[in-house]
C-alpha cells in the first residue's frame, strides 16, 4: 500500500529526532496490544477499528494544527458522520481534548464491559489513558512531521511540545479533599491565616518585571489588609508592640550589610547625579565665558573706534586751525597718505640697523678711523691754555686749591 | 515588654480556652501542622541558603541532614514518622543547578513535584524588610487556585506547609507578614513581604476642618483602620513549575502530569544541537564533496579499466550519504 510506504518514510525521517524514538517504541507496543485486544473483543469487525481510528487521527489534527485546520474539520466530521451510527453519540462532538479523551476512556470501559475495583480505578484508567494516547499517536503521521521539519529548522523557536498527559481530576479532588484542612465561615481566621483573591491575578506580560512584582505587591497588600481587619475583629494581636524585642529573621549583621548597600546605592545615585549636574555646568560655563570674552573684545574694539574718532578729529580741528581756508591742505595729506613708505623713509633704518650697519661697514671705511688727520690735528677745541701752564711739566704755582679744614668741610654739608 | 507581653498571652490564652470550650479540641489537631525540610546531596550554596531562609521563615519545620539517596524517595516517609513530621518538603539538586522540590504529606497524602526556577535568596538580594523570626505569615492565594483541581491540590499542600499553624512551638502571637502565591505563566510565584503599619501622621489630621470632619466620618466607617499599611519585600523569591502530582508520599500512581513542563535537560540538549548544527551541515557538504571527486575520477578509470576499490568506496560513501539525508 502506498499508505504504508508514505508511514515508512516518515518514520524514517522521524528516526532522526531523539525524543521521538521513544514515542516509535511506544507505538508499537500499543500497537501489538491493541491487536490482541481487537482478537478478543471481535474478530470480526475490525473495519470498524479502522475507522474509529481514522476518527481519532481526524482529532488529533483538529487539536494539533491550528492555522489550516478549517478543512480538515469538515472533513472530519464528515467521517464521524459516517461512524457515528457505530459509534456512541457523545463522541460527535468536538470539544476540549481533555474530555474527549475522557469521554472515550469512558466509552472503551463500556466497551469492554470490565468492572474495576474502586480502588484501582485511577491505576487502570492510567494505563487505559496510556493506551488512548498511543493509539492516536499511531495515526498522526503528519503532525509529527510538521515538528520534526520545525525542529530541523535552526531559526525556529523552542516550541513548549504538547505532551499528551494525564490529568486525573477525580483523583485529584479525592486527594485534595483526603488532607484538607476543615475550614468553615464558624472557624476563626486566626486558625488558618489565608486569604483567596476575590478575583484570579491576572498579568499582562510576566517577563515585565515592573508590572509582574506590582502585581504581586498588590495582591500581597490586599491580603494584608483584608487579614489585617479579620484578625482585629476577632481581637486576635496583630501589631508588634514598639517595646517587644525578639529575634528577627534577618540578623542584625545582615541589616548592616543591606543598610551599607543602600547607602552606597544611594551615594552612587547622588555622586552621578552631581557629576552630571558639573558637566551640564560645565557646557553651560564654557558658553559662558566664549560670550564674556567676545563682550569685551567688542567692547575694546568700541574704545579704539571711538579713541581713533577722536583723535582724527583733533587732528581735523587743529589743521582747521594752521591752514584755514588753504585749498591745498586735503592734497596734502593725500599725497602724504600716498608716500607712505617714503615718509617711514625718511627716518632713516631703526637704531640696530643703524649699530649694525656702522660696526659691519655700512658707513665706509673704517680702517684708520682711530688715526689722527689733517682735520684732528687742526681741532684746537680741547686745548686749554691754563692747562699748560699749570702741571704739564710739573713746575709752576700749585693750581689745585689746597683742601679746606675740617670744621669748613663740616660745615658745607 | 514582658508585661505587654504576659497581657498578650493571657488574651490570647483566655480566647483559646473559650475556642476549646465552645468546640472540641480535634480541631486543633487537624491544624497541627510540622515540616520536615532537607535536600538531597550536592545542593548549591544558593539552594542551601534558601533552605535555611525556609526554615527561619519557618517556626514549625524540622531541619533534617542531607539524603544520600535521589532514587529511594520513599525512605523520607519513614524519616517523617521519626520526627513526627506531617509535611514533607524536600529539595532535590540535580546536575548542580537544577533543582526539584517535592512537597508531600507523608503517610498516604499527595506528593507534588516542583522545578525550582528564578531562584534568589535572601541574602543576595539585599531587601530592607525584615519579620519576627517564628511570626506567622498571612497567606494570600492567588483565586487561579481554585480554578482547576491540580492546583487545588497544590494549594493545600502550600497551605498546610507553609502556614505557620497556630500556637506552634517557636512562633510569635503578631502578625508582621504576607507570603503571596500567584499562579501565572502556568508556574507558581513566591513572594514574601513584611506589613509595615504607619499611623497617620498628626499634621495629615490636622489639615483643615473639612478633612477633620470628612476623617472623623470615615473613621466611623472603617472603625480602627487608621493606619496605613505598606509593604517591603522580605525575600526569597522563587518560581515553581509544578511536575506532577503522585497520589502517594513518595509513590503511587501518578494523577497529574503538566504538559507545558520541558525538562532542563531537553532545553539544554536542543540549545547544543542548535549550535551543533552549523558543523554539521558543514561535515556533510564535505563528505558530498569528496564523493563527487571520488566520482568524476572513476569515470576516467572507468574507460580503461573500470570497478576496483575505488568504485566500492564510491559506492559505501553514497550510501552514507543518503542515510544522513534520510
Amino acid at each position: 500500500m502506498a499508505k504504508a510506504k508514505l508511514r515508512q518514510i516518515l518514520a524514517a525521517d522521524k528516526g532522526k529526532v531523539p525524543y521521538l524514538e521513544r514515542q516509535k517504541k511506544l507505538q508499537k507496543e500499543a500497537r501489538k496490544r491493541k491487536r490482541v485486544q481487537d482478537e478478543k473483543e471481535e474478530g470480526s469487525s475490525g473495519d470498524e477499528e479502522e475507522d474509529e481510528e481514522m476518527k481519532v487521527d481526524g482529532e488529533w489534527e483538529s487539536d494539533d494544527s491550528e492555522d489550516d485546520s478549517e478543512d480538515d474539520e469538515r472533513v472530519i466530521d464528515m467521517s464521524k458522520l459516517e461512524d457515528s451510527d457505530s459509534e456512541e453519540e457523545d463522541e460527535g462532538e468536538d470539544e476540549d481534548e481533555d474530555e474527549d479523551e475522557e469521554e472515550e476512556e469512558e466509552t472503551k470501559k463500556a466497551k469492554n464491559g470490565i468492572l474495576k475495583s474502586s480502588k484501582a480505578t485511577t491505576a487502570t484508567t492510567a494505563a487505559d489513558e496510556d493506551d488512548e494516547e498511543e493509539d492516536e499517536e499511531d495515526e498522526e503521521d503528519i503532525p509529527l512531521s510538521e515538528i520534526s521539519e520545525e525542529d530541523h529548522d535552526p531559526e525556529a523557536d523552542i516550541i513548549p511540545r504538547q505532551k499528551l498527559t494525564i490529568d486525573n481530576h477525580s483523583a485529584l479532588t479525592a486527594s485534595q479533599s483526603s488532607i484538607a484542612i476543615p475550614i468553615k465561615k464558624s472557624t476563626p481566621f486566626s486558625t488558618h491565616h489565608t486569604i483567596v483573591t476575590s478575583t484570579p491575578v491576572e498579568i499582562k506580560d510576566v517577563h515585565d518585571d515592573l508590572t509582574r512584582e506590582l502585581a504581586f505587591y498588590a495582591q500581597a497588600l490586599d491580603a494584608a489588609k483584608q487579614g489585617r481587619a479579620l484578625l482585629l475583629a476577632e481581637g486576635a494581636p496583630f501589631t508588634r508592640p514598639t517595646d517587644y524585642f525578639a529575634e528577627m529573621v534577618k540578623s542584625e549583621e545582615h541589616m548592616g550589610k543591606i543598610k551599607e548597600k543602600i547607602k552606597e546605592q544611594a551615594a552612587m545615585k547622588q555622586a552621578s547625579a552631581d557629576a552630571k549636574r558639573q558637566r551640564d555646568l560645565k557646557k553651560f560655563g564654557k558658553q559662558v565665558q566664549v560670550a564674556r570674552l567676545q563682550e569685551r573684545q567688542k567692547e575694546k574694539r568700541e574704545m579704539l573706534d571711538k579713541i581713533n574718532v577722536l583723535k582724527r578729529k583733533r587732528a581735523g580741528a587743529d589743521m582747521g586751525d594752521e591752514n584755514e581756508g588753504d585749498p591745498f591742505d586735503i592734497a596734502i595729506e593725500k599725497a602724504e597718505k600716498v608716500n607712505g613708505r617714503e615718509g617711514r623713509d625718511r627716518r632713516g633704518p631703526n637704531a640696530k640697523r643703524q649699530k649694525k650697519n656702522e660696526k659691519f661697514g655700512f658707513g665706509g671705511r673704517k680702517k684708520f678711523s682711530k688715526s689722527g688727520d689733517a682735520a684732528s690735528s687742526g681741532d684746537l677745541t680741547g686745548f686749554n691754555s691754563k692747562g699748560m701752564k699749570k702741571n704739564s711739566f710739573g713746575s709752576g704755582k700749585k693750581a689745585k686749591a689746597p683742601r679746606p679744614g675740617k670744621s669748613k668741610r663740616q660745615g658745607r654739608r | 515588654m514582658s508585661a505587654v507581653l504576659k497581657s498578650v498571652t493571657d488574651a490570647r490564652s483566655t480566647k483559646s480556652k473559650e475556642e476549646s470550650t465552645d468546640s472540641t479540641n480535634g480541631i486543633d489537631k487537624k491544624f497541627r501542622q510540622r515540616v520536615l525540610i532537607l535536600s538531597s546531596r550536592g545542593v548549591t550554596y544558593r539552594q542551601r541558603h534558601l533552605l535555611q531562609d525556609l526554615t527561619s521563615l519557618l517556626p514549625h519545620s524540622r531541619k533534617d541532614s542531607k539524603l544520600d539517596t535521589k532514587s529511594k524517595l520513599h525512605q523520607l516517609n519513614e524519616l517523617a514518622d521519626l520526627y513526627n513530621c506531617n509535611n514533607i518538603l524536600f529539595f532535590e539538586a540535580r546536575k548542580r543547578e537544577d533543582l526539584y522540590m517535592w512537597m508531600s504529606k507523608p503517610p498516604n497524602g499527595p506528593t507534588v513535584k516542583f522545578h525550582v526556577q528564578n531562584l534568589h535568596t535572601m541574602e543576595e538580594l539585599h531587601f530592607s524588610g525584615n519579620c519576627l523570626k517564628g511570626s506567622r505569615p498571612l497567606l494570600s492565594f492567588d483565586k487561579t487556585f481554585e480554578s482547576k483541581p491540580y492546583l487545588t491540590v497544590v494549594k493545600e499542600l502550600m497551605q498546610q506547609t507553609f502556614g505557620v499553624p497556630k500556637g506552634a512551638r517557636k512562633s510569635k502571637p503578631f502578625v508582621d507578614h504576607v507570603m503571596s502565591f500567584t499562579v501565572a505563566d502556568g508556574k507558581i510565584w513566591i513572594r514574601c513581604y513584611q506589613i509595615c503599619e504607619a499611623e497617620l501622621g498628626k499634621k495629615d489630621a490636622m489639615e483643615t476642618e473639612e478633612d477633620e470632619e470628612n476623617k472623623k466620618k470615615a473613621a466611623k466607617k472603617v472603625g480602627r483602620s487608621e493606619t496605613e499599611i505598606s509593604l517591603l519585600e522580605i525575600g526569597p523569591r522563587l518560581v515553581l513549575t509544578p511536575i506532577i502530582i503522585q497520589e502517594g508520599s513518595f509513590g503511587g500512581p501518578i494523577i497529574y502530569e503538566n504538559k507545558e513542563y520541558v525538562s532542563p535537560n531537553v532545553l539544554r540538549a536542543e540549545y547544543r544541537n542548535r549550535r551543533a548544527q552549523k558543523f554539521n551541515v558543514r561535515s556533510a557538504q564535505k563528505v558530498g564533496r569528496e564523493i563527487k571527486k571520488k566520482a568524476l575520477r572513476l569515470d576516467k578509470h572507468r574507460v580503461g579499466g573500470g570497478g576496483g576499490k575505488d568504485w566500492e568506496e564510491l559506492q559505501a560513501g553514497l550510501k552514507d550519504l543518503f542515510q544522513d539525508d534520510d
